[in-house]
């Protein structure tokens, strides 16, 4: 069996999970604790990847990154490339997941009482209360959150393909692979990896069915 | 010593308190709605006033001119919620630490175990809120307040959440640790007996309006306007015309001379009847609204109705038991419908005495001193 696919996986969802779980905390604490105009519009966009189609969503991620696109270009000018390599992989999972993340995130925000957080607010500042009283309460929903995240990391297909291709050995992550390994009628090796996943996985929902309910 | 006046709008209601209040316990008393908490809210720096200002011991915690607005853990000012709104995650020690960041590690153990010893909660240090008793969350939530050693302590309905006899316990056991703070305490409350129980000072709160602050005997013997008057449980409010403001000894119903006629400024009509009124009073001619407590309202044996000023004949309406006391409503004679009645209380042992039930024809005496003339409500005019 081929291990490049299976450890890419695991890098490109370990750290989409990071990314997600840093800019999906941020938008969800924005979403439940300030009013702002645009604040459903947000709500919105970030949702997004959840209901279009991956290749839509890589499409004009394609067109957005590409050498040609408005980010891409001053991107690449900077030294950095992103199309067709492991970072196109990174992003296209970060941002496949962050949706998850946010909606996970945000409902444990919300089932924090704001009057404890006003508690706190008058004691601390806020930074400090978001770190003591607001994370703590709120850690299980992000936990779940953030492993929700890292499963669809490991199995993020469209947009990865849009945006890093599938090429072996650089960007062809395990999904990827498999599709691959049963396009040349190697269910064999199709087989391996698609365990591997099923194993990944169910490990991961273990942990998340055993998380200890706190109870307050 | 608190001293504010700002503006807040929220969702159309228009909070606008303005109040000076002094070290000891303030009571902000008004019914829901009135916008209590709100007002704490501001204070503690929650919430941003549009206008205005609010100074603690002379310091500025917020001018809406100057642009300052200082951010609520650094106003020396514990506030305690309604429901404690206490740490679930976070020890009884890890709580009232919590207010005490960045100081040596050695004087947090200190203060802690300090403030414990005088919540009486030394065995709970490592308990959690959710194993303790409505009384002891409420004072753990007490002590994360104190511990900061705040110059203001705001408690937003303390004891609403207790039920009647833990409620009266607690209210005990507040008073005497707010006996060794130093500070300035607001509290707010819906229950009238508890802001005169706790407070020295009544501020009356409605509309977002505080319309009445002061020592409590005088917001509840003397309320400015009908309002007030209301909010106190002066019920009985009347509407007469002062015929004279000087001591005219033929001005009294009942034509004897007794001590109370002296102390009278005035004559009001009422209803046919001359009612002798002390304090001061507006030029004759003038339509006045006047009150009077239930508890003050006396009940008169018939063979000393000559003896007594503004006394009227009447007959007993309707009665109340209320466990204590009787609540009774007394029509006067001749009068027409209900709109007049008055509210009396009586103790139970009167009751007994006198004999009194529905029906029975009675006589009631206006102290002239328990009778207070209000100011017209601004705007609205003074209301039949």
């Amino acid at each position: 069996m081929e291990l490049f696919p299976i450890l890419l996986s695991l890098r490109v969802a370990t750290l989409s999970t990071i990314l997600a779980g840093l800019f999906g905390i941020g938008l969800a604490w924005l979403l439940t604790h300030r009013r702002f105009p645009g604040r459903t519009l947000l709500e919105s966009v970030v949702v997004l990847p959840l209901v279009l189609p991956p290749t839509v969503v890589g499409f004009y991620l394609l067109l957005l990154l590409g050498r040609s696109g408005p980010l891409g270009a001053s991107l690449e000018a900077a030294g950095l490339e992103i199309v067709f390599t492991w970072r196109a992989a990174v992003i296209a999972a970060t941002v496949a997941s962050l949706p998850l993340v946010v909606k996970a995130v945000q409902a444990a925000f919300e089932s924090v009482d704001p009057r404890i957080e006003a508690a706190a607010r008058t004691l601390r500042p806020a930074a400090s209360v978001f770190l003591t009283v607001t994370l703590p309460l709120a850690w299980r929903g992000i936990l779940a959150g953030l492993i929700l995240a890292f499963a669809r990391g490991m199995g993020e297909f469209g947009i990865t393909l849009m945006l890093a291709g599938s090429i072996p050995g650089r960007t062809q992550t395990l999904p990827l692979a498999i599709y691959d390994a049963v396009q040349a009628n190697d269910l064999a090796q199709a087989n391996a990896l698609a365990l591997t996943t099923i194993g990944i996985v169910t490990v991961l929902l273990f942990i998340l069915s055993r998380l200890p309910r706190v109870r307050f | 010593m608190l001293e504010f006046a700002f503006e807040y709008r929220l969702d159309g209601f228009n909070l606008a308190p303005a109040l000076t209040a002094d070290r000891g316990v303030t009571a902000l008393y008004g019914p829901s709605g009135a916008g209590k908490s709100l007002t704490l809210l501001c204070l503690v720096g929650l919430r941003r006033p549009e206008r205005g200002w609010i100074r603690l011991n002379g310091r500025t915690l917020f001018d809406a001119a100057a642009g300052i607005h200082v951010p609520p853990h650094l106003r020396r000012v514990g506030l305690v919620f309604q429901e404690y709104a206490l740490f679930p995650h976070l020890t009884v020690a890890g709580n009232l630490a919590y207010g005490l960041r960045g100081f040596p590690r050695d004087e947090v153990r200190e203060r802690v175990e300090a403030m414990l010893r005088l919540l009486r909660l030394e065995p709970f240090g490592n308990r959690y809120p959710g194993e303790l008793s409505g009384g002891q969350r409420q004072r753990v939530a007490l002590g994360r307040g104190l511990i900061i050693q705040p110059e203001l302590l705001l408690l937003d309905e303390p004891f609403s959440a207790l039920d009647q006899m833990e409620r009266e316990r607690l209210r005990a056991e507040v008073l005497e640790l707010l006996q060794g703070f130093g500070g300035t305490t607001v509290l707010v409350t819906h229950n009238l007996q508890e802001a005169y129980l706790m407070a020295r000072q009544v501020a009356v709160i409605d509309g977002g309006r505080i319309l009445q602050a002061g020592p409590r005997d005088e917001v509840l013997q003397h309320p400015r306007d009908r309002r007030v008057a209301e909010h106190v449980g002066a019920s009985n409010i009347f509407r007469g015309v002062v015929i004279s403001q000087a001591d005219a000894p033929g001005g009294i119903s009942r034509g004897t001379v007794v001590a109370d006629e002296r102390a009278a400024s005035g004559v009001i009509a009422w209803h046919g009847e001359r009612l002798a009124v002390s304090g001061p009073l507006p030029p004759p001619g003038t339509a006045v609204e006047f009150c009077i407590r239930p508890e003050d309202v006396r009940l008169v044996w018939p063979e000393s109705t000559a003896e007594r000023p503004n006394v009227l004949r009447g007959q007993i309406t309707n009665e109340v038991e209320r466990g204590t006391d009787y609540l009774l409503r007394f029509r006067m004679d001749g009068a027409a419908s209900e709109a007049g009645d008055i509210e009396i209380h009586c103790s139970e042992h009167l009751h007994y005495l006198m004999d009194l039930a529905p029906g029975k024809a009675v006589w009631i005496a206006f102290p002239p001193d328990k009778l207070h003339v209000l100011t017209p409500v601004p705007d609205t005019g003074v209301a039949g």
